[in-house]
């Protein structure tokens, strides 16, 4: 629990409701129009609507952008939760006031990692249709894993939150608007204030469930998903795991710094401190290190005596002026933060921001390439022979999709200070 | 690839990728102090959270098939 954190300032989203966030809800439901708009649209005319096109033979790709964005909040998603979850393993109290935030961050990332995997499919109903399948597909097919080991993890991120809160509502019943305490009800069923030892047992044991799954998902199942059918060069490797997991940590911890320094602004939470975001800075910079020398690694290995699928490919990749913008996109803020280490001085919380939202954008491009590459180049026999050299150009109706997915996550995370307190707080001190 | 009962997915995703799950509930039911309510409550509360997703899944992918259907 969290000690020297003003309850009065953490509640004060949950009662008053200022012009500044009406205009923000205006806003982002603005950005909720034009996303049904271009989603109505697709699913109305069916993904001819959309860049992607069957795999040669139009010369085109079948995944695109969605799918790299699915990967990318599936990353997300792992590594938010995972900041609450070492939190409370590892005791590392400083970090307590950001902890809520990164489990809010993952109930929001998940759902968007999903609707991305809907947008491909083209509808919702062939969702169900891959659940329905399930029970066949599981024993041999990676996007059948994918599905329940998505859903397992949002499952337990959604126990975790609420086995964490449940003393903490229980305290808060009489202090919340009226009409939240139908909700705080429904959490609270069967709640009995001898529960809450027990509860922070269970709550330690999820804890560790979840980190053991991190590493089995974004840096197991989810890379499995292309290094198993690995027809497409560059996605066949036994280090893509490793690389997709220090890329998922490092944009989680980057989103936890601008959604925590989000806050911390709008609320005036200085309770967030410097100590914080300087800690949580420090964490990013060795995932950014980290990233880069994954990415050497693949390209040194990719341009000296690689197959020659993979040779073609990597140096057609470092033709692409998107990929370097990528590299630059991790070098530049990774340096700077290196130098806020090295000379403390140097730190500025708008900047690591600016570099968190640049990490952030340049590991999406390279999920976007990670995805699109392979299936761009059919070099590999049979598929060599059968199909040319392929294009890719999403086109607006993707890129609306894909942009709104932040906008709804924002959205999301905006509702959800209406409802809960963000900064998780001692019921005693209630 | 032929579609065996047994294949090496089953044991991936229940021999590996679940584990950390089984030895969460084992810490539940068996790790102190002892009290079954409560680790049935958590248990109720993912069982509960699989259904919702699934149900809401199916009427989501229904409720959008009719829609755009008009």
């Amino acid at each position: 629990m969290t000690d020297d954190v003003p309850v009065e300032r953490v509640l004060r989203p949950l009662h008053t409701t200022t012009w500044k966030f009406l205009a923000l809800l205006v806003l982002l439901g603005l950005g909720m129009l034009l996303f049904l708009e271009a989603w109505i649209t697709q699913l109305r005319n069916g993904l001819i609507m959309t860049g992607l096109g069957d795999w040669g033979t139009g010369g085109g790709v079948p995944w695109g952008m969605y799918i790299g964005s699915f990967i990318w909040w599936v990353g997300i998603a792992h590594g938010g939760i995972a900041v609450s979850a070492a939190v409370r393993v590892f005791k590392m109290d400083q970090f307590e006031p950001i902890a809520r935030i990164g489990e809010i961050v993952t109930l929001v990332a998940l759902p968007m990692a999903a609707a991305n995997i809907v947008f491909d499919l083209g509808g919702p109903d062939r969702l169900i249709n891959t659940m329905i399948m399930w029970p066949q597909t599981v024993h041999h097919s990676p996007l059948a894993w994918d599905v329940a080991v998505v859903s397992l993890y949002l499952v337990l991120s959604m126990t975790y939150l609420t086995l964490t809160m449940r003393a903490e509502l229980y305290a808060l019943m009489d202090r919340v608007p009226r009409y939240l305490r139908p909700v705080y009800g429904l959490l609270l069923l069967g709640y009995r204030p001898e529960e809450d030892e027990k509860a922070e047992q269970m709550a330690y044991w999820l804890a560790i469930a979840i980190l053991a799954l991190v590493p089995l998902l974004s840096g197991g199942v989810v890379p499995w998903l292309f290094s198993l059918v690995g027809a497409q060069p560059g996605w066949f490797g036994a280090a893509t795991g490793p690389a997709m997991l220090f890329e998922s940590l490092a944009s989680a911890i980057a989103f936890v710094i601008v959604v925590g320094a989000a806050f911390r602004y709008a609320y005036d939470w200085e309770f967030i401190d410097d100590a914080v975001f300087r800690g949580l800075t420090k964490a990013l910079t060795v995932l950014s290190m980290a990233v880069l020398w994954f990415l050497l690694h693949d390209t040194l290995s990719g341009v000296y005596a690689a197959p020659v699928q993979d040779e073609a490919l990597t140096e057609t990749l470092l033709t692409m002026p998107l990929f370097w913008v990528a590299v630059a996109g991790i070098t530049i803020p990774a340096l700077y933060m290196l130098a806020t280490i090295v000379r403390p001085s140097a730190y500025s919380l708008p900047a690591v921001v600016a570099g968190a939202i640049s990490v952030s954008i340049a590991i999406w491009i390279k999920k976007l390439i990670f995805v699109v590459e392979g299936l761009l180049y059919p070099t590999t026999p049979p598929l060599a022979n059968l199909y040319p050299t392929g294009s890719y150009s999403p086109t607006a109706i993707e890129w609306v999709v894909v942009v709104s997915t932040v906008v709804i996550a924002a959205l999301l995370i905006a509702l959800a200070t209406k409802i809960i307190p963000m900064v998780e707080l001692d019921p005693e001190e209630i | 690839m032929t579609h065996s009962l047994v294949h090496i997915g089953l044991f991936v995703v229940f021999g590996v990728v679940l584990v950390p799950v089984y030895v969460m509930l084992a810490g539940w039911f068996l790790g102190k102090p002892r009290d079954f309510r409560t680790a049935f409550i958590g248990l109720g509360a993912i069982l509960g959270s699989i259904i919702v997703l699934i149900i809401g899944t199916a009427i989501a992918g229904a409720a959008i098939g009719v829609l755009m259907n008009f």
